[in-house]
């Protein structure tokens, strides 16, 4: 038997861009088809069956986590394209490193003026929101599978730094 | 129709409720005016345990062997409630593995230990009697095997321990848990709220001794947790003990009395601090008047600000969680819809304040915060029973689990606020040739070293095929069930034999409780009923004596009337007890008892206030003397 993937499990179509809204109506219907609780009060209740079951229900709510999260979902579905390819573009290209690199100092700067660190988180905001939608145009084919896993490299690397930066924000009052 | 009974064992009282063709209620026996059993336990010199009313009302006279807030101690260390320790008027004591027990006096120097497992199960047992006592009364057939099953709440905060040991504490009553579930999500149950196409609700559960908050999304029946926080040791105890604190500090400061040094006193105060605390829900002020001889009256005066000055540190604490509860839900306060009150503690004017202020509404208040849990476990136990198909509840792990690996670091398998039933799979290898087993320890909490997490349990993987260090591969799976109970289960992936895992809890082994239920099943082949109507006689003894107690000591502030029925009651108890067991009427006794019970129950906390001053003064004469 062939082991499910999570869209299967919700009844739904591969995806780098479901609805919200129909993501959530899947994973309740399925819920309330598979809950532990919908089969104990029933007559040809058995441990066992509970025991499948349990797993069951427990692979409906994990396939909506991921599904539900854009960043782990296009990294589930581009390993559903390419097992394996999120290892294989792991490095990054040199010209990438270098801005990385440029970045970090911009952030360093960034904590005693204020001004220049509104404008980082501007930019990296930007940029994350450009990625994510490119990632999920190129998602739509499965050809494109290895620019998909370097912009996902890339772009953790991106939400890192705004991260960082929003850390910083916490410390220093504006 | 079948349908479960649901029961709310919390911090101060109990209480049971079902739903069927009658609808959902509380269930009260005849002769009872209250569906709420104090969750106290009492164990008499000769070995008799009373429970509920009967118990409280003999703290006064006997505070060292009155246990109350056990759920404070389940499924926790010796250790973990050193802080506790110091307060409580009994003895705690360490068990095996750390656990604590308490410890009671009996008979020639001898004493017993319980667990809070056991005392726990002491407080089942009584508020089931209850509930078969009120459905009997309706012509129920109450042998029908499925009311022995039931649907039991926890704080939703408890962890994997603290869970389990109130799941024995039902086993070792001989109850079978059908569902645990959690306090708050069972409020937002009660309150029907499932009807809604979409709403966004926050459950803000103060109870006795424990806080929890859940934020949860309804859709069309569907109960769906985002997110909980909590305190395991936060509740209207601790106002209490704040209160009793200044009460100490204004006698200590004012006279010569040391009554720190009295547990019957410290019992009385604690009692008294609790009725000032609710009178100050409904008043601006609230006064007691403490006589000490020699050193004349002493007026305890408080007033809500000053109270409210003394507890919002804690109320803040509560704000606290519930802003972190929110932020994991990924919702602002705007977002949310209704603000449900859960637990007595809510009753106090700084909570309700508290939470109008954050949400900008007023919390919802329809039901009674002390019968919204055991209203809404009644509710899912009709839904479990097959009464109904648009219920389901969805609820989340409270706290992370994981294992402890190398260098004592807390690897998270399961992180907090995931769904549930979820299930994690990680794969260990040994680290010596022919190693044949291997032991995990189980960790919950949020931190980084295990040293600063909670242990849950360990388990032992064995009969791992004997080959070169590193070469097996065992898959080890945790689930996390709906109820929030984890079950480990092992395979080793080159042989594909399933690995034997036993993970050992915290609490009473599952060893143990077999023995228990087993020794007491033995004991029951005795003679019940001749057993039974021995246990009622040194019950109704105890009931007895410790009322007399309290209305001598406190007699003199009762109105007339109410001095009339307790005369009343007593004399029917003593009537039923006859001059020997020959002569016992052990049906009457049973109701007899009952309705004494609800009416010291009724005056508690009238008698506590006065039987302290009185108390107070004593202790003063016996000094002088």
């Amino acid at each position: 038997m062939k082991r499910m993937d999570h869209f299967e499990r919700l009844g739904l179509e591969r995806d780098p861009r479901p609805c919200p809204v129909q993501l959530e109506k899947a994973y309740l219907q399925k819920s309330k088809e598979t809950h532990p609780d919908r089969l104990r009060g029933k007559a040809n209740w058995s441990e066992e069956d509970e025991s499948k079951n349990l797993q069951v229900s427990a692979a409906i709510n994990e396939a909506y986590r991921v599904l539900s999260k854009p960043w782990e979902r296009f990294a589930y579905l581009v390993e559903l394209y390419e097992p394996g390819i999120l290892e294989r573009t792991k490095k990054l290209s040199p010209a990438f490193l270098m801005e990385a690199m440029e970045m970090g100092e911009a952030i360093e700067q960034a904590r005693s003026d204020p001004l220049l660190k509104r404008q980082l988180a501007t930019d990296l905001q930007e940029r994350i929101v450009k990625i994510r939608e490119r990632i999920a145009d190129l998602l739509q084919d499965p050809k494109n599978a290895e620019e998909v896993g370097t912009l996902l490299h890339q772009s953790k690397y991106l939400r890192r730094s705004l991260e960082t930066l929003q850390r910083q924000e916490d410390q220093i009052p504006l | 129709m079948k349908s479960f009974l649901g029961i709310d064992l919390g911090t101060t009282h109990s209480l049971a409720a079902i739903e069927d063709e009658k609808g959902t209620r509380v269930l009260v026996p005849p002769g009872a005016d209250s569906p709420l059993v104090p969750s106290v336990v009492a164990l008499l010199e000769d070995g008799t345990f009373l429970v509920g009313t009967a118990a409280k009302n003999l703290s006064i006279l006997h505070p060292e062997r009155v246990i109350h807030s056990a759920k404070r101690l389940i499924g926790r260390t010796r250790a973990e409630v050193a802080l506790e320790a110091a307060t409580l008027p009994y003895r705690l004591v360490e068990g095996s593995g750390g656990r604590a027990l308490v410890r009671i006096p009996l008979k020639n120097q001898s004493f017993r230990d319980l667990s809070p497992e056991e005392i726990s199960a002491h407080i089942l047992q009584e508020v089931h009697r209850r509930a078969l006592a009120a459905l009997e009364a309706e012509g129920r057939d109450i042998s029908d095997p499925s009311l022995r099953q039931i649907v039991l709440t926890v704080p939703a905060y408890f962890d994997e321990a603290q869970r389990q040991a109130t799941k024995r504490a039902a086993e070792l009553a001989q109850l079978e848990v059908i569902r645990l579930i959690n306090e708050p999500t069972a409020a937002a149950l009660a309150y029907g709220l499932g009807e809604r196409k979409q709403a966004n609700i926050v459950a803000y559960d103060l109870g006795g001794g424990t806080f929890d908050v859940s934020v949860l999304r309804v859709q069309e029946g569907i109960f769906r947790v985002l997110a909980t926080h909590g305190d395991t040791q936060l509740g209207g105890d601790d106002f209490d003990r704040l209160i009793l604190d200044a009460m100490l500090q204004q006698i200590e400061n004012e006279t010569s009395a040391r009554p720190k040094e009295d547990p019957q006193i410290l019992s009385q105060l604690r009692l008294a601090a609790e009725a000032l605390k609710k009178r100050l829900s409904t008043k601006e002020e609230a006064d007691l008047e403490i006589d000490v001889s020699g050193d004349g009256t002493l007026e305890f005066n408080l007033r809500r600000d000053q109270f409210e000055e003394m507890i919002r540190p804690l109320v803040e604490r509560s704000m606290r969680e519930l802003r972190s509860c929110l932020h994991d839900a990924e919702l602002m306060p705007a977002d949310v819809d209704e603000v449900l009150l859960v637990g007595g503690s809510t009753r106090i004017p700084l909570v309700t304040k508290s939470l109008e202020k954050e949400f900008q509404k007023p919390p919802l208040s329809g039901i009674d915060p002390d019968l919204a849990v055991a209203f809404g476990a009644a509710r899912q136990g009709a839904v479990l029973a097959g009464q109904s198909e648009d219920v389901l509840l969805l609820d989340v792990v409270p706290l992370s689990l994981g294992i402890e690996t190398l260098g004592g670091t807390f690897a998270k398998l399961i992180l907090r606020n995931t769904p549930v039933p979820c299930s994690h799979t990680e794969e260990f290898s040994t680290q010596v040739d022919n190693q044949t087993g291997i032991d995990f320890n189980i960790y919950q909490g949020e931190r980084e070293l295990v040293k600063d997490c909670r242990k849950i349990g360990s388990f032992k993987l064995s009969g791992l095929p004997a080959l070169p260090a590193g070469l097996p591969r065992v898959a080890v799976t945790f689930t996390v069930d709906e109820q929030g109970l984890l079950r480990v289960t092992a395979r080793e992936l080159r042989t594909g034999k399933t690995a034997s895992v036993e993970v050992k809890p915290m609490g009473l082994s599952e060893e143990e409780v077999r023995r228990m239920v087993h020794e007491s099943i033995n004991k029951a082949g005795e003679d019940m009923s001749a057993r039974e109507a021995i246990d009622l006689r040194n019950k109704a003894e105890g009931v007895l004596k410790g009322t007399e107690a309290a209305m001598k000591a406190g007699g003199k502030g009762l109105p007339p009337e109410q001095v009339y029925s307790l005369k009343k009651a007593i004399s029917r108890v003593k009537k039923a007890l006859g001059n020997n067991e020959r002569e016992q009427n052990t049906l009457a006794l049973h109701q007899a008892l009952e309705e004494l019970s609800s009416l010291t129950g009724q005056l508690a906390d009238d008698l506590i206030s006065s039987a302290v001053s009185t108390a107070l003064k004593n202790e003063q004469e016996n000094k002088n003397r």
